[in-house]
């Protein structure tokens, strides 16, 4: 996670130019903020008059410092650079005014940057359904002006017209006034005539498919298609659905990239900075409590102390340990490799996770797994101070970061009545059997927590604390398989006519 | 189809001076848009008679209305004539009103309708890639279509009156291309400059009433006291209708020597509102 704190995009290699579709480079926007209505006008007299008073210095910066309150400027987005090559697919992602719209409306050509220079290759259309819609004219005749405002023929919507009235599928309203529409079917056929539009080039921010459920399945499966060829660039905060559709992403705080890279790396930075956000937020909540300051202090672990734990918890019964030994399989070695990637960690502090272990049926380390098979997720934490309700939680991954499935021990802290006292370890398995999993790396990422599954500080987090690998397959479609109890096939005799 | 490959977008505008300073190089910028201009027309006449029990007739029964008005009031009470040579019937002096109403209509619809047009029209600014230029041509063809309607009327009842239409009419063409082009340059210009300065139209509809008490309307240049007839050569519009009646109703062919300065005239101030939208465009977006 080391990367989150370079915010300069490194390119391995320089794309030829023309199979860029979008070049931004060193862009910032910034808007005049005004003191008063009245402000923009004396400031421009000001300005006006500035030639004019060069020779007398002093009246000169009597006038500035008389006017500075004026005008303020907002930085909407500052230095921006990046590079989109066609065919791509691009998240954009970070909290509410982080300059993720602003950014997506200058590629659009809406809005012009203060600073640097945006180059476009392609044509764009913006996933924006209602926009330039006519209420009180028919569905039928906004399909052609949005059609022509899009930047089609007269022709070209002769040709595509049944197709758009078909894939917006709205019967014998598209003969009546859109402003009779419910607001269901005015997204609708917006989102079909822009899907007919032929885009290279398609934004969008935050819908992403509107609708009923089929309605959705409908832009969804088109969306999926245009990703085959098109360039697509998606704003949300939908992470899960930016680390499905996006191959890169960007990270956008403050107007600034925060963070450029692959979808799922930047997206699990971000889930884990909201996290801490989250549990500060806890904090400063618990603050009253906090008088066991020196306490934490002094139950803060050292990594080495952290290490020798790690080996403790890990190391199977002494029997099996010795097992081991004479078939000589180094337990160390493993651990090592465990610990480089233990070194970096999230979370407010106050607890650790000392080791996450993926174990079979008779307690072995699994590393490679067919799918199907029963499991136990073995997690080990530590408190360094109190924990009053702790909470342990892990979340499994496949090779994008979409998240497969996940639980917690949140009911059972509670009916338990469990309470961690310092340097107290805890030890939680969850067996479950795998689901059928297509070929591939899956992830498991484990969280240690003080409160409740909503309302909680996220002590300790280990983004892939076990990588296992599935090498054997019974399915290879969707996100995971379902044991088929049997599939039969059978002809019935047609009825008597 | 629209070549819309490679565009750059940098803080000032890309489109270079010399297009901006040559007709042609604006009028081949704005060809490239025509089916959007057309379906813009197309809408905005459509939506103004959409939903109306009269439709289409009230762009002929709102200025039958206001002449009725005028004809009264400056007919009827001023006992105003036109031409004084000739036995002036009322209906004449009707008729002569109306080619200058119309006339001014015109500009009025400029005056009052184009500060806003951009504000009524934002969301194609804000939301989506749009070449909002052809907004105010889109405009001028709407009301040149509502104020042509109008003006053929009033041709039609000339002709039924006089049974016949003098061939002076044929100049007509070449008296409404630089009304055409004035129309333009005030409708960029009040569009564009409405965006940032929001008193515009309150500037605009008392304007409209200075102008067509200023521009011929009701009495013609010959009933203006000598030493202040000369005044009435700087307003183009009263020029304009001036040589428009005089065209249509009473065979006077337009002089060579006062359409000149209108062209010229018309011409400067269609290009520099052109110049002065294209230019202040890019900002639009911000302050919407």
């Amino acid at each position: 996670m080391g990367a989150q704190n370079n915010p300069l995009p490194t390119y391995d290699f320089v794309p030829e130019c023309d199979e860029l579709a979008v070049r931004v480079e060193g862009v910032s926007k910034s808007y005049a903020l005004w003191s008063s209505p009245l402000a923009p006008l004396a400031y421009g007299v000001t300005q006006l008059m500035h030639p004019l008073t060069r020779p007398f210095p002093q009246i000169q910066k009597k006038l500035e410092a008389r006017t500075q309150h004026l005008r303020r400027d907002f930085r909407a987005l500052s230095d921006v650079s990046f590079e989109i090559e066609k065919g791509e697919s691009w998240g954009f992602i970070g909290l509410n005014g982080s300059g993720k719209s602003t950014l997506l409306k200058m590629i659009a050509g809406n809005l012009t940057p203060t600073q640097g220079r945006i180059e476009v290759n392609g044509k764009v259309a913006i996933l924006d359904y209602s926009s330039g819609l006519q209420g009180s004219f028919s569905g039928r005749e906004n399909i052609y002006l949005k059609g022509i405002i899009l930047g089609l023929s007269r022709r070209e919507i002769d040709r595509k017209f049944s197709q758009i009235v078909e894939f917006a599928d709205i019967g014998y309203f598209i003969d009546q006034p859109v402003r009779t529409y419910s607001s269901g079917m005015t997204a609708r056929l917006g989102f079909a005539i822009i899907a007919h539009v032929d885009a290279d080039i398609m934004i969008t921010d935050e819908a992403l498919a509107v609708g009923d459920a089929a309605f959705v399945h409908k832009c969804m499966r088109h969306i999926r298609k245009f990703l085959e060829h098109g360039t697509f660039l998606y704003v949300s905060h939908a992470t899960n659905d930016v680390m499905g559709l996006c191959d890169k992403a960007i990270w956008l705080e403050h107007g600034g990239m925060r963070m450029i890279g692959s979808a799922r790396d930047v997206c699990l930075a971000y889930i884990g900075e909201n996290d801490k956000t989250v549990s500060q937020h806890y904090l400063a909540t618990q603050a009253p409590q906090e008088q066991h300051a020196p306490q934490v202090k002094a139950g803060k672990l050292s990594g080495e102390q952290l290490a020798q734990l790690r080996q403790y918890v890990c190391a199977p019964r002494a029997e099996a340990r010795l097992e081991r030994r004479k078939a000589g399989y180094n337990i160390d070695e493993k651990l090592l490799q465990a610990d480089a990637m233990f070194d970096t960690h999230e979370g407010t502090g106050g607890g650790r996770i000392i080791a996450v272990q993926l174990l079979n049926d008779e307690g072995k380390a699994l590393s490679a797994v067919m799918g199907g098979e029963e499991v136990i997720l073995r997690i080990h934490v530590v408190a360094e101070h109190a924990i009053s309700f702790p909470i342990v939680g892990f979340q499994m991954m496949n090779r994008i970061g979409l998240v497969l499935f996940a639980d917690n021990t949140s009911d059972v802290t509670r009916a338990k009545n469990i309470e961690l006292g310092i340097r107290e370890t805890l030890e939680v398995d969850f067996c479950f059997r795998l689901p059928l999993l297509p070929l591939g790396d899956y992830a498991f990422r484990a969280g240690f927590a003080d409160g409740t599954e909503t309302h909680n500080a996220m002590l300790d987090v280990r983004n892939e604390a076990v990588i296992i690998t599935c090498v054997t397959s019974a399915t290879q479609h969707g996100l995971v398989g379902m044991p088929m109890l049997g599939i039969s096939m059978q002809k019935i005799s047609s009825p008597p006519s | 189809m629209i070549q819309m490959n490679k565009v750059v977008y940098t803080p000032v505008s890309q489109v270079p001076l010399r297009e901006l300073l040559s007709p042609l190089a604006i009028i081949r910028a704005l060809w490239v848009h025509r089916q959007l201009v057309m379906a813009f027309a197309r809408r905005d006449f459509a939506a103004t008679h959409r939903e109306t029990y009269l439709g289409i007739a009230w762009t002929v029964l709102s200025p039958l209305i206001m002449l009725a008005l005028f004809t009264f009031v400056f007919g009827g009470i001023f006992h105003g004539r036109f031409n004084t040579s000739l036995e002036e019937s009322p209906l004449d002096y009707a008729l002569a009103l109306f080619v200058g109403l119309s006339l001014f209509n015109m500009v009025g619809l400029m005056l009052n309708g184009a500060p806003s047009l951009l504000i009524s029209n934002s969301t194609y600014v804000k939301t989506l890639k749009f070449p909002v230029e052809i907004l105010p041509v889109a405009f001028v063809l709407n009301a040149l279509f509502n104020v042509g309607i109008s003006f053929s009327l009033c041709l039609l009842l000339s002709l039924y009156k006089h049974g016949g239409l003098p061939l002076s009419t044929l100049a007509l063409p070449v008296l409404i291309a630089p009304l055409i082009l004035l129309c333009l340059g005030l409708a960029w210009i009040l569009s564009a400059s409405s965006v940032f300065v929001r008193d515009i139209p309150s500037i605009t509809s008392p304007l409209t009433t200075i102008l067509m008490f200023t521009s011929l309307v009701f009495f013609p240049l010959s009933s203006v006291s000598p030493h202040l007839a000369f005044l009435f050569q700087f307003n183009p519009l009263a020029i304009l209708i001036e040589s428009t009646r005089g065209a249509v109703l009473y065979g006077v062919w337009p002089h060579i020597g006062t359409l000149a300065p209108l062209y010229v005239a018309s011409l400067l101030i269609a290009m520099f509102g052109y110049g002065f939208f294209i230019k202040s465009k890019i900002a639009f977006a911000d302050v919407l």
